[in-house]
């Protein structure tokens, strides 16, 4: 027993010692080292999505009718613009590759300020088996690092999360990423207000076949839902769970057992799958096997919205306050 | 449960604490809450294998209490022929069941009257090669007189399943371990701080070197054919090192763990890469395993004191038991046949204890004719580890067969660029602590304390920075 207290209390004055030393040594490795070279230090700060910009958008933000989550479906399938002309302001805040790990960081996170009416889940069986970390990456080198972004951290468990935040906190503390300024318009994709990316370009051309997956939930990202819904009643924010359309390809292709998902869903809440409901052809409204182009978004929002107002899931337009 | 996993990075500091502080002053009390960490440990893995470990306790416990009673030399052998049957037994039907009924099924096939192998669904119960040849020991040394039967139950059982050794050794001798479960442990601050640092450079062999080493490696194995010699060649030297990391990054992290609980376990590795010849290198590579050979089987079989043939004999049975030992393919057999004819030279010239001190021992450099010899003598240890990793025999051969082809002298292919760097590094921090019991057991400690914590948390950075992102289990599981 003699020295077992002197001994712990090394042992945290060295756990201390590396807390503090982490980040400096990890930031040291990624600024000397050539690009590639450090396996584990990822922080794509120039990443798909224009996630910088939207949470630019974001922060301090009017207060909206209807907030839209999820992966790039929703960020390229959800344009504000079509919802505004019906009467409903609206935010899109999707992101790349969006688990529902990230979905529960936006939720806690930006959710208060938006107040919206309605919550519209972009639901699809890759989010669910999704690890998580791809988005988390983004938003940790995109967003301000907080509470909610350590509490998605510890769920994540994940060496390439925990060094992008050791390696961003200081960068952001330097003040070093307000020097990157996100361009609007990357290639073809086009950032709009509200968070939307147009892409009016390009046709969806299948090569090869499509290769199964499996559409049943993974433990933690069906956790994550779980904690998403809760808080969402929680905050007083109805929600509704949508699929946006995809090609065929993809939905008979990669997901032709998906029964099971779909009763998930059902059983979670309103749900509506839009797949087979909007005339929609693979190669002239989408650019992707998953993503609509701008001629699909029109059809596929002008769509949704009669849906859910003929089933009355919509709130009253126009009932936001203001900021 | 792996070491590299978060799983016992919470399990160790608990059972640290309640070892140390609920554990109090008495010896039963520690080797119980020991015993019950071990169990936990290993049921980990699969809670019914627990069944397996608990019934070889038991056996080698009552079988050793009957030989310190047992007056008849008969009756002393039959009890130990029942240890041997029972240990033997269950790693022989855990581990070769399947290999033997399909080569009796192939024999029959050969001689035209064809059979179908019975195969059975065998889990095989990790770190069964080890914890069965530990208890054998213990029978072996009482039943020779050597040692004392145990007569206090949760400290044999605590010695059979100390979980820092259990899976993966150093296969400890009764001797040398059981004594320390009956006396208490006194918490020795330099002796714990000691082991914290043979676990963080355990660390950093295992998730930096080894497993980033094993990326490279399956992609060159997996696609040998299609790959030049160079490649072919830089494949087996990273296998050397995947393998080396992993092994003795295993055995650092359990000699400094169990110093952490106030034990001593043996050396299992002795820088064996910068050995000179082969028969240093068999000094140096995991010694628990080959002193295990030489004291109960090379000894009883005659050493070399029956003249050089004998020796000759008994050097090849160890070298192909030991093959077998690590599995049960023909692969493991020809990598022991190959370092028995790599010995053979130096038994036919005596010159087999030639290197009996560390290379360059007080100097910075080796002699140019040292470096030479060092670096032949890994050459031979990779070509044989090609044998040690290929899935069967043909794909050896192949792999052998590529590598020594004109391609040999093209630039070889590296996917991962940081690896080359890495090793440098490695091999640099492990040359300057060879004398020494491992690379960071000295190193810096005469350092200001800001610089030599600066120098654990940059390895622990490093670890951060370059570990394999999965948990890879250690390869030494599957023996």
């Amino acid at each position: 027993m003699q020295g077992i207290p002197r001994f712990l209390l090394r042992v945290l004055g060295f756990a201390a010692f590396c807390a503090a030393l982490y980040p400096l040594l990890i930031s040291a490795l990624s600024f000397a080292a050539p690009d590639g070279y450090v396996p584990n230090i990822r922080y794509p700060l120039n990443g798909y999505g224009h996630e910088r910009t939207r949470m630019a958008d974001v922060e301090g933000h009017e207060r909206v009718d209807i907030v839209f989550l999820g992966s790039s479906h929703a960020y390229r399938g959800f344009d504000p613009r079509i919802w505004t002309q019906r009467g409903h302001t609206s935010f899109n805040l999707g992101s790349t590759a969006q688990s529902l790990l990230q979905t529960e960081l936006l939720v806690a996170a930006e959710l208060r300020d938006l107040h919206p009416k309605l919550a519209i889940i972009e639901v699809h069986p890759g989010p669910f088996r999704e690890s998580g970390v791809e988005s988390a990456l983004d938003l940790i080198a995109n967003r301000r690092i907080d509470r909610h972004t350590l509490r998605m951290a510890v769920r994540l468990r994940h060496p390439y999360v925990w060094n992008a935040i050791a390696y961003g906190a200081l960068r952001q503390a330097a003040g070093y990423d307000e020097r990157f300024v996100e361009p609007r318009r990357r290639k073809e994709d086009q950032y709009i207000d509200g968070g939307f990316v147009e892409r009016t370009e390009g046709h969806f051309t299948p090569s090869g076949s499509a290769k199964r997956e499996d559409a049943d939930p993974a433990p933690l990202q069906w956790a994550a839902f779980q904690r998403v819904l809760a808080d969402l009643q929680s905050q007083g924010i109805d929600f509704i769970l949508v699929e946006a359309p995809m090609t065929r390809w993809m939905n008979e292709g990669i997901y032709p057992e998906r029964a099971g998902f779909d009763s998930l869903m059902h059983a979670s809440g309103r749900y509506i799958s839009m797949n087979g409901k909007v005339d929609l052809d693979d190669s002239l409204h989408f650019f992707t096997k998953g993503h609509l182009n701008q001629s699909g978004v029109e059809l596929f929002n002008a769509a949704l919205i009669d849906t859910l107002q003929q089933r009355g899931w919509l709130p009253k337009a126009g009932t936001a306050e203001g900021p | 449960m792996l070491f590299n996993s978060l799983d016992f990075a919470v399990f160790l500091p608990l059972v640290f604490l309640a070892y140390w502080c609920a554990g109090g002053a008495s010896l039963q009390r520690r080797n119980l809450i020991l015993l019950a960490a071990s169990y936990v440990f290993y049921g980990w893995w699969d809670w019914r294998f627990l069944s397996l470990l608990a019934f070889s306790s038991f056996v080698d416990y009552f079988v050793a209490l009957s030989l310190d009673s047992a007056r008849s030399p008969v009756r002393r052998r039959w009890l130990l022929a029942l240890s041997l049957t029972v240990n033997l037994g269950l790693l022989g039907f855990f581990k070769y069941f399947n290999f033997f009924a399909q080569e009796f099924a192939d024999a029959f096939t050969l001689l035209g009257a064809p059979i179908s192998a019975a195969r059975l669904d065998i889990v095989l119960p990790v770190g069964i090669s080890f914890y069965t040849f530990q208890t054998l020991s213990y029978s072996i040394d009482v039943y020779r007189g050597q040692l004392k039967a145990s007569r206090d139950p949760v400290a044999f059982a605590a010695y059979v399943s100390f979980f820092p050794q259990l899976v993966a050794g150093p296969i400890e001798r009764a001797t040398n371990l059981l004594p320390q479960f009956a006396s208490l442990r006194v918490f020795d601050r330099a002796k714990a701080a000691d082991g914290m640092r043979q676990m963080l450079w355990g660390l950093f062999k295992k998730m930096v070197i080894a497993d980033n080493c094993a990326i490279e490696v399956e992609r060159i194995f997996g696609n040998h054919e299609s790959l030049g010699g160079s490649t072919l060649l830089l494949g087996a030297v990273l296998f050397a090192f995947q393998i080396y990391g992993d092994f003795s990054g295993y055995s650092d992290i359990a000699i400094g763990c169990a110093r952490l609980f106030g034990f001593e376990l043996m050396r299992n590795f002795a820088f064996p890469y910068f050995s000179r010849d082969m028969a240093e290198f068999w000094r140096r590579w995991h010694i628990s395993l080959s002193t295990w050979f030489r004291d109960y089987l090379y000894i009883p079989l005659g050493g070399s004191k029956g003249g050089r043939w004998m020796a000759l004999r008994n050097t090849f049975i160890i070298f192909l038991v030991s093959g077998f030992w690590h599995g049960a393919n023909w692969t493991f057999l020809a990598w022991g046949a190959i370092n028995a004819l790599y010995f053979l030279p130096l038994l036919l010239t005596g010159a087999n204890r030639r290197n009996i001190d560390t290379v360059a021992t007080g100097r910075w450099l080796p002699s140019p004719l040292d470096a030479l010899r060092v670096g032949f003598t890994f050459l031979l240890t990779c070509i044989a580890w090609v044998f040690f990793r290929a899935t069967d025999l043909p794909q050896a051969w192949s792999y052998l067969g590529g590598m020594l082809s004109p391609t040999l002298f093209s630039a070889p292919v590296v996917t991962m660029p940081s690896l080359p760097w890495l090793l440098v590094f490695f091999v640099i921090m492990e040359w300057l602590g060879r004398e020494h019991q491992f690379a960071l057991e000295r190193m810096a400690l005469r350092w200001p304390w800001p610089l030599r914590w600066g120098l654990y948390a940059s390895l622990i950075a490093a670890i951060g920075a370059f570990m394999a992102v999965d948990e890879v289990p250690f390869i030494y599981f599957q023996f």
